[in-house]
């Protein structure tokens, strides 16, 4: 046997092999089931967690030993691991929320836990990968099931434009990515993140080609991401898609592009920092703007939530823009405190049903402190701390990325992403006006579905007591971000 | 002789890729695309690429361009109207590219072609002795058997998703089922009455 | 490399043959024949009748599907060809990594056959 085939390698992809059997069982699973539609949604969901969290077993015990594999093609160390656990665990808590939704809107189709499973699979190929055709493989297999997803709901205009939409974008940004790898591999004749690396330490860096090959492979990556010049395809998408997709899409991939942006950026790229320094640092300033006020004028709360989805990535890019260890490791608190609060708040709009209609308006919310003071209440939470209110999570997070910007001599660029927060503040807060001060002429009549009470309560319950962890979280980060940057 | 062969490819490459843009009429667009397809095939035999060059043939011309072709076939399209705003939108269009056109040129000139420059690697695919499908076959299904099987699970992601998106059940159609037929007996479909003579009403 | 472009020469050559064979008759009829145009005779003919419609049909979506499911198994076909030139040189992890490759590919045959997505009902 080849020694391709050994245990080291074969140990480090053990999740993502682990997780192509499970769905190689369950295509024919689902194609030779019988029984009725709805009875085998269930089982078919479930089916799907089991594999996800056996996934995420299996990644556990593999530990965090710095390790490449494979011909240099993946990697595995602590920001891999830190980084699949979120998607993991995001994706299965999305699950758990969105069973309600998909038997209102009849998506029925075991295809749907099936492309999931396999975008998340794209995703664990992306984060591990130390190869840009690694990258750009995971990328491909996370898009083209994303991309299906969106246009999901069949007899909908709106989902088909969608995922037309997204489908068209995507595929230039893919050319886009592949041209600047190319050029880079013209350049220096590796696509190797690792080998990179040492190539440009030993190079003269003073040629033109080089810096047009990373404005391409950022903007490609910008997109993935939607950071503002890219973001144009975010709120539509986020509005076509179907609402528990909308979920999926505003915090898995998001997760996914950002471990794998870290990983080019700080391995491959980190000797040529000041070619894409000023490039992150406009690029995140428009998104925080682009963010606060696109969101202004918004009704529709799934689109709201795409703006509030711009300008949050706009932060976390800001602080990578450091290319320092203090601003790897603010980005990465960031990233998970955003994924808390973002997947709470699709837990409450995923909640909002009335009539068997998802409501959709955010002037419909009014009046719900008084029918259901549980929901105002968490939502209440979730958006104080998105805003950025002390003593609540998202304070903290905004708090490391403006931290990280002072020690890194930023003061104005810090001064200026405090004046986007504070504008992204008053729709969140307007929202919270609406439920609590305005009245409404009929009370909502919203079908609690426990799934998402649970998800909801914990989600806010961690937002209000990341203050009593949050020691260890900022420990954890700090150790990843050391492992990355020396 | 070669950059004889060169340049008549290149140039007619370039300009059925303007007439697959300026063409009134998309069938004839998927013609010129058909066209610049055969002769990057003929770039890339040049090039010594040959399994590149018969991919590009089976792959682009052979299934894709047909695609093409369906599609624009299935969309009910006035493709006149389309065009209407094409002028206002040229303009910008213009300007991006000929920012990129310039960007490229500039990048290209600014370039060193020193020893230090560009690492001394053998980028180079062609070989004399083997030829590179043999070289592509080496690699590819040990080496980089984790992108290999990844490759296989992209096509099923679009196996599926093809089928989800387009596949409908339709209800009203009688299908011919053969195996029911052949499994049929007399008993299950046949009645045989004995009637009277005269009664039969 | 001049070896590879001998190889290919009569391909060149055939090529060639074909295109002056196209512009010969071509022209030869354009030359020879007689030419006097009018309007009637320069018009498109349909039965009889003014031409009144685009000459495109619209096609039935389900073409579509086909032509799709028919790329993917093309693009399997073309992993296919570098994998049997060097066979010999791979040895058991090759022809292990194919039998994988296929197998996926294989799942998804059975998923198209039991979806129906190959019948024209």
């Amino acid at each position: 046997m080849n020694s391709l085939i050994d245990n080291s390698n074969l140990i480090l992809a053990l999740p993502e092999i682990f997780l192509a059997l499970w769905l190689l069982i369950f295509i024919p699973l689902g194609v030779y089931s019988g029984g009725s539609l709805a009875v085998r949604q269930s089982y078919f969901s479930l089916f799907a967690v089991i594999g996800l969290l056996g996934t995420f077993l299996i990644l556990l015990s593999g530990g965090y030993k710095a390790t490449i594999a494979f011909n240099d093609l993946i990697v595995s160390d602590k920001l891999v691991v830190y980084m699949k656990s979120l998607v993991l665990v995001a994706g299965i808590l999305i699950f758990s929320i969105s069973e309600r939704y998909r038997s209102l809107e009849k998506l029925f189709i075991f295809e749907y836990p099936v492309l999931v499973l396999f975008s998340i699979l794209g995703m664990l190929i992306m984060i591990s990968s130390n190869d840009f055709i690694t990258l750009y493989m995971g990328l491909e297999l996370q898009s083209l099931s994303l991309y299906v997803l969106a246009a999901m709901k069949k007899d909908s205009k709106n989902s088909s434009e969608a995922g037309l939409k997204y489908f068209i974008l995507g595929a230039i940004a893919s050319g886009f990515l592949l041209f600047g790898v190319s050029l880079i591999f013209g350049i220096t004749g590796t696509t190797s993140f690792t080998t990179l690396a040492t190539s440009f330490s030993n190079m003269s860096l003073n040629q033109p080609l080089l810096v047009f090959a990373i404005i391409m492979i950022l903007s490609a990556m910008a997109f993935k991401i939607s950071i503002a010049p890219f973001h144009m395809w975010t709120p539509d998408v986020y509005e076509g898609a179907p609402t528990s997709i909308t979920a999926f899409f505003a915090v898995v991939p998001k997760i996914a592009a950002f471990a794998v942006l870290m990983r080019i950026l700080f391995i491959a790229f980190y000797e040529i920092s000041f070619i894409w320094q000023q490039i992150l640092i406009v690029m995140s300033i428009l998104s925080i703007f682009v963010g606060a006020f696109g969101a202004l004028l918004q009704t529709s709360i799934k689109r709201l939530m795409a703006y509030s989805t711009i300008s949050n990535v706009g932060y976390v890019l800001l602080s990578l823009s450091l290319a320092t260890s203090i601003g790897l490791e603010s980005s990465i608190i960031y990233i998970t405190i955003y994924t808390v609060s973002t997947l709470g708040v699709f837990a409450f709009i995923l909640s909002m049903e009335k009539e068997k209609v998802l409501l959709d308006k955010i002037s419909s919310f009014s009046g719900l402190s008084k029918s259901h003071p549980f929901y105002a209440l968490t939502f209440t939470i979730l958006l104080l701390s998105l805003a950025g209110l002390p003593p609540l999570a998202g304070f903290f997070a905004k708090f490391y990325i403006f931290r990280s910007l002072i020690i890194g001599d930023m003061l104005w660029v810090a001064v200026i992403g405090i004046l986007g927060s504070v504008v992204a503040a008053y729709y969140y807060l307007k929202i919270i006006k609406i439920m609590y001060l305005d009245d409404s002429e009929e009370l909502l009549n919203i079908n609690s579905n426990n799934y998402i009470k649970y998800v909801l309560g914990f989600c806010a319950f961690l937002v209000i007591s990341f203050i009593f962890f949050a020691d260890s979280l900022i420990e954890f980060c700090i150790n990843i971000s050391k492992a990355i940057v020396l | 002789m070669v950059s004889i062969f060169f340049y008549l490819f290149a140039f007619i490459l370039i300009f059925s890729s303007v007439f697959v843009i300026t063409a009134k009429n998309p069938v004839h667009s998927v013609f010129f695309l058909i066209l610049s397809f055969f002769n990057a095939t003929g770039l890339f035999v040049l090039m010594g690429a040959e399994f590149l060059a018969m991919l590009l043939l089976i792959v682009y011309v052979g299934a894709v361009a047909v695609l093409f072709l369906f599609v624009i076939m299935m969309l009910n399209i006035d493709f006149k109207s389309l065009r209407t705003g094409i002028m206002k939108n040229a303009r910008l269009g213009l300007i991006i590219g000929v920012v990129l056109l310039a960007e490229i040129i500039f990048s290209i000139m600014g370039m060193h072609y020193g020893k230090d420059k560009i690492l001394g690697t053998n980028l180079s695919v062609v070989s004399n002795e083997i030829e590179n499908t043999r070289l592509l076959g080496n690699v590819l299904y040990t080496d980089y058997i984790y992108l290999f099987q990844t490759a296989g699970l992209i096509l099923l992601v679009a196996m599926v998703g093809a089928i989800v998106l387009t596949h409908r059940k339709r209800d009203n159609v009688r299908k011919q089922d053969a195996t029911k037929q052949v499994l049929r007996n007399k008993s299950e479909t046949l009645n045989i009455n004995d009637i009277e003579i005269g009664k039969g009403a | 490399m001049e070896s590879l472009y001998i190889e290919y020469l009569p391909i060149a050559i055939f090529i060639a043959f074909a295109f002056g064979l196209a512009i010969l008759f071509a022209l030869s009829s354009w030359l020879i024949g007689k030419q006097l145009p009018d309007s009637e005779k320069l018009s498109p003919y349909e039965c009889g009748f003014e031409p009144f419609e685009d000459a495109r049909i619209q096609f039935d979506v389900r073409f579509y599907l086909v032509a799709i499911l028919f790329i993917i198994f093309d693009l399997e076909v073309a992993f296919l060809f570098p994998w049997a030139v060097s066979l010999s040189n791979i040895g058991i992890l090759g022809f292990i990594s194919m039998m994988i490759f296929l197998f996926l590919l294989t799942i998804g045959f059975v998923y198209e056959w039991k979806k129906g997505a190959l019948e024209w009902d």
